[in-house]
């Protein structure tokens, strides 16, 4: 009796002995404060999580389609909310989460979020004691750089928004007021100069993160958004709203801002990128430009890669291209983006008068971004792949993978020899994030913004021999040349989310949001279509704040219009 | 930790089983029994000889028959005869028999006594499952329902949730899905009390954290719901309740041997019916109508459709015709043995059962192969040591394509589509983006997804007699629980066929072009669980006159372990069998693992006290550490008071009018404080997480990404549960007619919730937000059971009904600072969605100018009310509903009749107060339309619709997912015939000559037949899945089952 007592006793005073820490357990698969910061390797980690957040544009739909680049196939009323201006604050289309994608690395939450990291990072890199000095400084000078960039993307759609540069936590006051335009504007810049500060970046090369060249060049964009139209002429696009420092500057100096968007570009032009120039076919270079995997051109990219990443390269040729080559279309090229490459002697081209050959003859640039009618392309038939003409003859039977809504598909991005797009091999080709023709174009409309048509030629011209194109002529100024600036933006960085923005700040947005355009062809010939009308409210200028956060937070106010 | 608990239990088993000196307690024999034989004779002894029968008048064998205030007696023989001798002609002898009353004789000189005794009624008293313990049902304290495995048995249902239903008074079962191996049913106990998980604590044999759903039927003995703070006992994860599940275990009787077989037919309980070629023809061309655009078919095709002679071109396709089998097959099967001896008790049982899906061909499939052994051995008068060992491998296979998207598939598939050409061949895609036919995608041809599901449960339980002090017991049990889940995800290329309706061959017969899609991959997945758990307590027992006291106390500690991975290949050539190494080794991927450990310490204990069984009073509690929570918050006290007072037993009540209209009366409250630990662990710590894609650097290497995951809160804790029951049992008729009603009333507090509501994302927190102890909730109601039974002649008949009404109240939530008052949730029952509240159609153009409408409402369109009366239809207007999926009234009824050998069983299961969000589908070349929706829609014609005029899915706003609205909420309401079975078990002399002891034969259907006013398309319990589209969900079944059972 005493004995199996005794026994039990000793058992369970074991046990409860054993027991001390036995309530101390760790999560398996993910890592604490204290080793996050105390590890390089994860520090850097931590900062290719930031990388991550600048947008890739081309994922299920393209932002090109929610201008006069390309038609969204499977519409589902989310793109019409831009389209037809009918946005709002409940209904804000592609700015919240949903399936079109189109915009998921510019969501609100998503950009805040990666700011969000960007705080945690200053708050957090002075504890990290095993990492050395030199690179601390380096990695600091990338994320102010990373946070420039996120308040750039918000600035491009809200205007001014609140400038949040510390890391909240819970239980705070969260009623946090929008700064001003210019508040936002200066903030971008001051962190794009910090991230130059003693000579931080001066040792990096990797283009897949921040060098001097890819500040520079954001640096340049910034101060040209900020120095355009839609942020001096609130009185006349926003008449009568009571915040008009929100959205746009209060008696700025837009010279002073042409000055120094050209002062950056120009300090970018003094590092030593050139346009592409390898291949002696115009075509076939403009082509390369986007699939080669390095290039003197590139300033900042996004490497993607099939095993890694969801939204990889591959994507677009599945998701917006021919269905010859075994894509779905989604995305389809305008008549209007089509009609704006100019024939191959620099004049301008016109449908109704060639509307016999309306394709050839016309900037090499042309045939590099579009597949039209009798595009040579590829047939995918079981993985393989055969050469094959694109056919969009109206009338040619059920069969979907022949029907075509534009006439029009992509070819910009998308390599032909690499068809085996979703579960095949990944095409090897980065996104090329900021190149050094915008440079130039910045550089250019920054002189064009200070009178200077001479500068603004000579950059442009630069662009133009690269694609094959004539000189601009000599005489050629003012209205027309800036026409000309325009245009040759527009077909250059055709599809890489200039053109959205570009119609906005230069606030021609109503002719873009217009007939949207598109071809046929049948035995009588071509013919052009309108596809769809489209429409254009000013309040379409800036996107709304969502219906949630102006509940959640009580301070901000919402943009005009909404 | 350092030492394994588990091996320091084992050796403690060892220790007291081996190292216990047997020879010390060898001594206290109570009885000292005489035969016929005697020691000693003294003078005045008399001898007494007799015959004790039973109420037939049969011989009754082993009947104690003891001389009063002694130890000397005998037993009675095979005939019921015996021989005594007692002390002098005054004595009184006792007669006594498990299950018989007691009787007292005096000798008064006699040296015969024949005597027949009675069936105790009261003895045969139902013992009550409590937590480590059990009580009996008289005294009672706490709000405990128990239903018995036989009753489990009746339901031919494969998932023991789904026998639950109605079944259990204050057991909400919500049902999900049809699909085998996917069917169970969400189960509440008295409803939901908290914003987070509101799954009750599933205790099977001590052990909790087991599956209940997945247990086989046949080898429960009963299942024990503790619906009140009677759970305190198991403190922190109590807070929803406890579901208490008893295995069956053998007795010291011969082996008895039975097998049993069913087998079933089952199809969906509803499936909708959808409009053919012609009808949804005309619903195309009424939406280009409507949008001002030619017909898109011309009256010739309509035509051609409705004649269906020519299906090549013109097809007219039932999908669900094609794709579905009218019966799909089920059976299952057991055999168990049970007995022993005093020294050795076992009850074992082998099951298999199988369940096909409702596909022709179908991919979806179960099995489930199951062995339990459970042991009992008496290794000495002081110390018995029982071993349970379970197994069950579950087999699960089920088509690469989720099946409720199939089922949305087949809703949305156009009658103009091809199914299956004439010549039998598949059809072409759907459409591009999916690029699948349900034909073939339900089927093995587009991949199977296998899962292997194994687990092991095992568990040992020493129990130990203290001797020298009476009613001191010492249990022990441990456990280790293995669960390894292995699936095999391996998706093939298959081909569809197109025609492009033009070709012909020589034989004028189409030219159909096959295309291959899909892509090919494997990717398999292993999922690990391991659990034990040791405990040891000590029980006091002990009745002193009119005093009757239990006390438990005792500790214990669980570990909970979880892990698992994937790996995946891509690009196999088509005929290679589904193995990793066939597939491309550059192209393959293995997703990371997700282990995670969950521990649990706990010291708990019991003290119940009864005076004359009339005042009683129950004391429970449990101090319980938690390894999810911070160490400066993780301990906790749960305390749970009981008492109960039997009225009846009062002499004054007895002999009170009052006594005669209530002869059983008892009245019991109780009031505890719970908790609920169901929420992701580590709230308190700031964690990085990896992210789902890595980051390239120019050099090609591709970099793991961390991120904030969760933004930590240290303070985070349990919440609490404040549960108040008051409630009581009558019985009328000698216990024939009982009726036991509860009102209980639950303030759960500190429930865990994020505040996404109310931080802004600018912050951004954004998914990182880590769990606040904020919200309250009020969950109060009632739940009640009346049972009749009783016996008239042949005729053995009873009736029950039961049900729960049950409302809960969310007393502070998470809100917006600017949220709108009729948005708020606070102060309204939990989950209900936020709607604009649709009140009817615009019959007219004037119709328009009557209501504020958005620019684009036209008539035919649905109304929206303008709830914050700007004149402008906006988000302002959208307003909460305050109802949501889960009834707040549910019950049962249920019949039985057994007569001579014939038996009834039937069950009708009923709920109301839920409602779903269901738009309709439909859209021009899109998807199809609900045929009751083409009967009763509007047109310039019909006006007076039920439903609005002819649309596209989500371009019209009353269908568009940007504007949920009331026109789609749907009452869920039903009732329905749960369960009906007939059986007839043959008479013993002809089982007998079979060499059988028993055999019966049964029919039975399960859902056979479900009344719901509302809702008609659907199964009113069918859980939509995914985005939550119309019929995105696999259909309950209706089973029809027929089977036998044999003992031998």
């Amino acid at each position: 009796m005493k004995r199996i007592l005794s026994y039990l006793l000793i058992i369970l005073t074991l046990i409860v002995y054993s027991c001390e820490n036995y309530l101390d357990t760790y999560p398996g698969d993910k890592y604490d404060d204290a080793t996050i910061w105390k590890n390089t390797d994860l520090i850097d980690s931590y900062v290719y999580g930031i990388y991550g957040g600048i947008p890739y544009p081309h994922t299920w739909l393209t932002n090109a389609s929610l201008v006069d680049e390309s038609v969204p196939i499977q519409n589902d009323g989310i793109m019409d909310r831009v389209l037809q201006s009918s946005m709002t604050a409940e209904e804000p289309g592609p700015f919240v989460p949903n399936w079109a994608a189109c915009m998921d690395g510019w969501w609100w939450d998503y950009v805040y979020s990666n700011i969000r990291a960007c705080n945690l990072f200053f708050n957090k890199i002075e504890i990290a004691d095993n990492t050395k000095a030199e690179y601390k400084e380096q990695l600091k000078g990338e994320v102010h750089f990373l946070r420039g960039y996120m308040y750039f993307l918000l600035m491009a759609q809200y205007g001014g928004v609140p400038l949040i540069d510390r890391v909240y936590n819970i239980g705070e006051d969260y009623n946090i007021p929008r700064n001003t335009f210019e508040e936002t504007v200066n903030f971008i810049i001051s962190d794009l100069d910090a991230a130059l500060e003693n000579d931080r970046l001066n040792s990096q090369t990797d283009k897949t993160r921040a060098t001097r060249g890819a500040v520079f060049a954001l640096k340049s964009r910034v101060l040209l958004y900020a120095a355009s139209d839609l942020f001096h002429n609130t009185s006349v696009w926003a008449p009568g709203y009571s915040y008009p420092e929100l959205i746009g500057y209060m008696g700025g100096n837009r010279s002073e801002l042409y000055q120094k968007a050209k002062a950056a570009a120009e300090a970018a032009m003094n590092l030593g990128y050139t346009l592409y120039n390898s291949n002696p076919d115009t075509e076939e270079n403009f082509q390369e430009l986007f699939l080669k995997m390095t290039s003197s051109e590139q300033i900042l990219i996004t490497r993607l890669d099939k095993v890694n990443t969801y939204w990889a390269m591959d994507w677009i040729a599945w998701v917006s291209g021919a269905p010859t080559y075994g894509g779905w279309g989604l995305n389809q090229i305008t008549g209007n983006l089509a009609n704006a490459f100019e024939n191959i002697d620099g004049t301008k081209f016109n449908f109704a008068v060639q509307i016999a050959d309306p394709f050839t003859n016309r900037d090499p640039r042309f045939n590099a971004t579009i597949l039209h009618h009798g595009s040579p392309w590829y047939l995918n038939l079981n993985g393989e792949l055969t050469p094959d003409t694109i056919d969009i003859t109206t009338g040619t039977g059920v069969d979907y993978n022949k029907g075509t809504t534009t006439g029009y598909y992509l070819k910009k991005f998308i390599s032909p020899t690499e068809n085996d797009y979703y579960y095949g091999t990944p095409q090897p080709q980065p996104y090329v994030q900021i190149r050094y023709a915008e440079v130039l174009l910045n550089y250019a409309e920054a002189c064009l913004g200070l009178g200077d048509e001479g500068g603004a030629k000579q950059a442009l011209n630069q662009i133009r021999q690269r694609a094959g194109m004539p000189d601009i002529p000599v005489g050629e100024s003012g209205q027309e040349l800036l026409n000309r600036y325009r245009n040759e933006r527009r077909v250059e960085l055709a599809l890489e989310t200039q053109r959205y923005f570009d119609v906005r700040r230069w606030m021609i947005a109503p002719e873009a949001y217009a007939e949207a355009y598109g071809v046929e062809y049948d035995e009588s010939g071509y013919h052009e279509v309108v596809f769809e009308q489209r429409h254009w409210d000013n309040r379409n200028y800036l996107v709304p704040i969502k219906y949630e956060e102006m509940q959640k937070n009580t301070a901000l106010i919402q943009n005009p219009g909404y | 930790m350092k030492i394994n608990v588990l091996q320091l239990w084992l050796a403690t088993i060892i220790l007291s089983v081996y190292g216990f000196p047997l020879a010390e307690i060898s001594s206290a024999e109570d009885i000292h029994l005489t035969g016929s034989g005697q020691d000693r004779i003294q003078q005045d002894q008399i001898t007494i000889t007799g015959m004790v029968r039973d109420e037939n008048g049969a011989g009754l064998p082993g009947v104690y028959v003891l001389e009063k205030g002694t130890t000397k007696g005998a037993i009675t023989d095979e005939k019921g005869a015996y021989t005594v001798t007692v002390e002098s002609s005054k004595s009184v002898l006792v007669f006594s028999f498990m299950g018989y009353n007691s009787e007292e004789i005096m000798v008064e000189g006699r040296t015969i006594i024949d005597i027949s005794l009675e069936p105790d009624i009261s003895v045969i008293e139902e013992v009550v499952l409590v937590g480590y313990g059990t009580q009996k049902k008289t005294t009672l304290t706490g709000s405990v329902s128990k239903v018995n495995g036989t009753e489990i048995a009746k339901s031919p249902a494969m998932n023991v949730t789904n026998s639950m239903a109605g079944t259990i008074p204050g057991i909400v079962a919500v049902g999900q899905s049809g699909e085998p191996g996917e069917d169970y049913s969400t189960l509440f106990i008295r409803g939901r009390s908290t914003l987070n998980n509101n799954a009750p604590l599933i205790v099977v044999d001590g052990v909790p954290n087991r599956s209940l759903e997945r247990i086989d039927p046949s080898t429960i003995e009963s299942i024990t719901v503790l619906k009140d703070a009677s759970g305190a006992i198991y403190g922190s994860q109590a807070a929803n309740g406890v579901i208490l599940v008893t295995t069956k275990r053998g007795s010291a009787e011969k082996m008895v041997y039975s097998a049993s077989f069913t087998s079933g037919w089952s199809r969906p309980t509803r499936i909708p019916e959808m409009t053919n070629s012609v009808e949804y023809a005309k619903l195309a061309n009424e939406v280009n109508y409507y949008d001002n655009r030619p017909p898109m078919y011309d009256s010739a095709a309509i035509a051609a459709y409705g004649s269906g002679s020519d299906p090549w071109k013109y097809p007219n396709t039932d999908w669900f015709k094609e794709v579905l089998k009218p019966w799909s097959l089920q059976y299952n099967g057991n055999i168990t043995m049970s007995g022993g001896t005093d020294k050795l008790r076992s009850f074992i049982s082998v099951s298999a059962r199988n369940q096909d899906g409702f596909f022709v061909n179908s991919a979806s499939k179960y099995q489930q192969y199951d062995l339990r052994a459970n042991i009992d051995n008496k290794i000495n008068e002081y110390i018995d040591l029982s071993v349970d060992a379970s197994m069950r491998i579950e087999q699960r296979s089920s088509p690469t394509a989720w099946a409720p998207t199939i089922f949305l598939n087949l809703i949305n598939a156009l009658p103009m589509q091809v199914a299956n050409w004439p010549n039998g061949l598949p059809g072409p895609p759907l459409d591009p983006t999916s690029q699948n036919n349900p034909v073939v995608q339900a089927t093995p041809e587009a991949g199977l997804s296998e899962g292997e599901n194994y687990v092991f449960n095992m568990n040992a339980k020493l129990l130990v007699k203290i001797p020298g002090i009476e009613g001191l017991t010492f249990t022990s049990t441990g456990a280790i629980d293995r669960g390894l889940n292995y699936t095999k995800f391996f998706s093939k290329h298959y081909t569809l066929y197109e025609w492009d309706g033009m070709t012909y061959d020589e034989n004028n017969a189409p030219v159909l072009v096959g295309d291959g899609y899909g892509p090919s991959a494997l990717r398999q997945t292993q999922n690990i669980n391991k659990e034990y758990l040791v405990n040891s307590f000590f029980t006091y027992q002990r009745t002193l006159n009119v005093h009757y006291l239990n006390v438990v106390a005792g500790m214990e500690i669980i570990q909970d372990n979880y892990n698992w991975f994937t790996a995946e290949r891509r690009n196999f050539a088509n005929n290679f069998p589904a193995e990793l190494n066939f597939g491309n080794e550059d192209e393959q991927y293995a997703s990371g693992s997700n282990p995670g450990t969950n521990r649990w310490q706990n010291y708990f204990g019991r003290v119940n006290y009864s005076f004359r069984d009339k005042y009683i009073a129950d004391f429970v509690w449990r101090y319980q550490g938690s390894s999810k929570f911070a160490p400066e918050t993780r301990w906790g006290f749960f305390p749970g008071i009981s008492l109960a007072y039997r009225v009846s037993a009062e002499r004054f009540w007895r002999n009170s009018p009052l006594g005669e209209i209530f002869p059983s009366l008892k009245f019991r409250t109780s009031w505890g404080k719970t908790g609920n630990d169901l929420i992701p662990p580590y709230q308190f710590f700031s964690l990085y997480e990896q992210s789902w894609r890595n980051y390239i650097t120019g050099d090609g290497t591709s970099h793991a990404v961390y991120g904030e995951s969760l933004a930590g809160n240290s303070h985070a804790q349990w919440e609490e549960a404040n549960q108040f029951n008051v409630g009581t049992d009558m019985g009328w008729f000698d216990g024939k007619l009982t009726f036991t009603i509860d009102f209980f009333n639950n303030l759960r507090t500190k429930i865990l919730i994020t505040q996404q509501a109310s931080i802004p994302t600018m912050t951004g927190t954004a998914g990182k937000l880590p769990q606040i102890n904020l919200g309250k909730v009020r969950n109060h109601g009632i739940d009640f059971d009346l049972r009749w039974r009783d016996k008239k002649g042949d005729i053995d008949y009873s009736a029950g009904f039961n049900g729960l009404w049950a409302q809960n109240k969310v007393l502070f939530f998470d809100e917006a600072e600017g949220s709108l008052e009729w948005q708020k949730q606070t102060g309204y029952p939990m989950e209900s969605g936020i709607y604009y509240e649709a009140i009817g159609i615009f019959k007219t153009a004037e119709d328009l100018d009557k209501y504020p409408h958005l620019a684009v409402a036209r008539p035919g369109d649905v109304i929206f009310k303008d709830v914050s009366g700007d004149g402008i239809i906006d988000g302002d207007d959208m307003t909460r509903v305050y109802k949501n999926t889960v009834p707040t009234l549910t019950g049962g009824l249920t019949f039985t009749v057994a007569y001579k050998g014939f038996d009834f069983y039937t069950l009708f299961q009923g709920q109301s107060g839920a409602v779903r969000y269901l738009p309709f589908t439909g859209s021009k070349g899109g998807s199809n339309y609900l045929k009751t929706y083409y009967d009763d829609r509007w047109t310039e014609q019909n006006t007076d619709a039920k439903y609005p005029r002819t649309f596209n899915r989500n371009d019209e706003y009353w269908v568009s997912s940007d504007k949920p609205n009331t026109f789609w909420l749907w009452k869920t309401d039903f009732v329905r015939l749960k369960n009906i079975e007939i059986g007839y078990t043959l008479p013993q002399a002809i089982a007998k000559k079979a060499g059988l002891t028993n055999v019966r034969i049964h029919v039975g259907a399960m859902n056979l037949i479900t009344w719901t006013p509302d809702m008609k398309d659907f199964d009113p319990e069918l859980e939509p899945k995914g985005d939550g589209f119309t019929g995105q969900g696999y259909p309950l079944q209706k089973t029809l089952t027929a089977g036998m059972s044999i003992g031998f």
